[in-house]
């Protein structure tokens, strides 16, 4: 390993004295860095509050904080939260399943690819604000709303996420798997399949953070639950710090799904497909 | 930490992978022409909202919409005093839009330019650009007009604020994505600071850039309209509402196609021509060391 000749551009780069130097006092640097950021944001809020905007206008950091924390423990909370994580559940499992056979429908036809193509660029230049209030239209104040409009939001980014998973890849291994006599559904089980499942998971968890905003956004109009409909009625009532506890609150469960759900499933998924994740990347 | 992969960015689909393009000497089918393609989906969206009308009374029907939008259009009158208004909303709206992108657009840059550079700033700076990259628009919207009422402070404020985060997360993940090689090798040769930074750096982030402006000119199209709904009593999401709450939805409906053109038009005759042009230099070296390929 210490006369490991294959030498890449890269390791060169990664090797440079700059990275050298870096590279000791860098980490706990950086860790700091990320504290006074925060610290930053934190501070800055105060003196908006105090000095800027008034209390009563923008709430300071710990009443914001206390507040969440009394959403949290009061009664209502878990109801309001699976209200809409249903919603968004249900969403994004439409989104994705539809966007798996369209996006294989769009990878491998181009006059589907073309068709596909108009249809989405319209429904992705109508503002979801829009969106949400056809929603109200069509099905009125009722939890269908924004499951659908979700879906549809989602729909698009996930498909053509799903497809380019798809049509990347490496077309070498098809072939050298053709020449080594595999049959189809082998080339189908252990080539394309574990390849698209990176893809998939990649669809899925923009599917989730796209159905969760558009959600969020939907019960603003068209719902009598879930965060969207707290955040709305806190701000017909004036109730900044209710407002912004619902936020901070939306926001943290983002930041948690994010990390504990998504990079868990993509880590598992990487232990299978490392190999042709590898490819890709190489093709790329 | 990898909330930039969640940015909606426009689908797009690689036409070069996939199924091979039929050679350009054959005949292109007329079934397969663009002008078909195009026609047929017009087709199908008219066909999906007859059906809607005709099973959900609430829906308008095609033809009142298009009538509304010439009287709309045409400032005729609508029945009663109330007469049709396009231009008025339409210049208040966009003088609130520029304005907020004039702003919003140069701030996210600059925030990206310090959070790409340099990685002190980028560690300092991360997770507060991300915070806002992932607050819904709506309850910027909801904030900017409570803290600033029914004026025109509130929506230039939620422009601003939708712009900066996606300007700047699209600008950082440019300037990384810059080859250190190149960064090396300026070194070697010497180059001095003003040349590496307007060939290395404009050069390479360019295109980047441009995307970040072209989703901050899309989704602060739609926090604007949030603010002019939900927050003020003038401009085209006023003028929505004003229709959804008289419950005249033909009207509603008419202004919803009215927004669609405008960013079509938009994305059409500007963004993508930026993008286009910015993208253009970007070709393959004619000699490269890769396997051997020498294309």
């Amino acid at each position: 390993m210490a006369y490991d000749t294959s030498v890449t551009p890269d390791a060169v780069a990664d090797l440079s004295a700059r990275e050298m130097r870096r590279s000791v006092m860098s980490r706990w640097g950086l860790r700091a860095g990320v504290v006074i950021g925060w610290l930053a944001f934190i501070g800055v809020w105060y003196v908006f509050s105090g000095a800027v905007l008034g209390t009563q206008q923008l709430p300071p950091p710990h009443t914001v904080a206390a507040e969440a924390w009394q959403v949290v423990t009061g009664d209502g909370f878990g109801a309001t939260l699976w209200a809409s994580l249903l919603r968004v559940i249900v969403g994004c499992t439409l989104a994705l399943s539809a966007s798996i056979v369209l996006g294989m429908v769009i990878a491998y036809s181009a006059w589907w690819r073309g068709l596909l193509g108009v249809l989405t660029r319209f429904f992705v230049s109508i503002p979801t604000v829009a969106l949400a209030i056809l929603a109200l239209i069509l099905f009125g104040v009722s939890g269908l709303g924004p499951m659908l409009t979700a879906a549809l939001v989602a729909t698009p980014y996930v498909m053509s996420s799903v497809a380019q998973g798809l049509t990347g890849v490496d077309r070498r291994l098809i072939v050298m798997s053709e020449s080594f006599g595999r049959t189809r559904s082998q080339i189908i089980t252990g080539v394309l399949l574990p390849s698209s499942v990176l893809a998939v998971i990649g669809g899925a968890r923009q599917a989730f953070a796209l159905a969760w905003r558009i959600t969020l956004l939907t019960e603003v109009f068209a719902s009598s639950d879930g965060v969207g409909f707290q955040i709305r009625r806190s701000f017909e009532s004036y109730d900044v710090r209710g407002l912004l506890a619902w936020t901070a609150l939306f926001i943290g469960l983002m930041f948690i799904f994010e990390n504990f759900v998504f990079r868990q499933l993509e880590r598992r998924a990487f232990g299978g497909a490392h190999v042709s994740q590898a490819t890709a990347e190489s093709t790329q | 930490m990898s909330y930039a992969a969640d940015l909606p960015t426009a689908p797009e689909f690689s036409q070069a992978s996939g199924t091979p393009q039929s050679a350009p000497a054959q005949a292109v089918h007329w079934t397969r022409k663009p002008w078909f393609i195009n026609a047929l989906a017009v087709a199908i969206l008219l066909v999906v909202w007859q059906y809607l009308y005709s099973v959900n009374e609430r829906v308008p029907s095609i033809d009142e919409v298009v009538s509304f939008l010439g009287v709309e259009l045409g400032g005729g009158s609508h029945g009663g005093v109330s007469r049709g208004e396009f231009w008025g909303p339409l210049s208040i709206s966009l003088q609130r839009y520029v304005i907020g992108l004039a702003i919003g657009v140069p701030v996210g840059g600059l925030l990206g330019l310090l959070i790409g550079g340099s990685r002190r700033f980028r560690s300092v700076l991360n997770d507060t650009v991300l915070v806002l990259l992932v607050l819904p628009s709506v309850v910027w919207a909801f904030a900017a007009s409570l803290w600033f009422g029914i004026g025109s402070t509130a929506p230039v404020v939620a422009v601003v604020l939708t712009a900066v985060p996606f300007m700047a997360v699209n600008l950082s993940s440019g300037i990384r994505g810059l080859d250190p090689g190149l960064a090396l090798m300026s070194d070697a040769f010497r180059v001095p600071r003003l040349r590496r930074a307007t060939h290395l750096l404009v050069g390479g982030a360019l295109s980047n850039a441009v995307t970040g402006v072209r989703l901050a000119f899309m989704t602060s199209w739609n926090s604007l309209l949030i603010v002019e709904w939900f927050g003020t009593a003038s401009g085209v999401g006023w003028r929505a509402k004003h229709w959804y709450d008289a419950q005249r939805f033909e009207g509603f409906v008419a202004w919803i196609l009215l927004f669609v053109v405008f960013i079509t038009l938009l994305d059409w005759l500007v963004l993508r021509r930026l993008e286009h042009r910015s993208t253009r230099w970007q070709q393959q070296p004619t000699l490269t060391f890769a396997e051997g390929e020498v294309t």
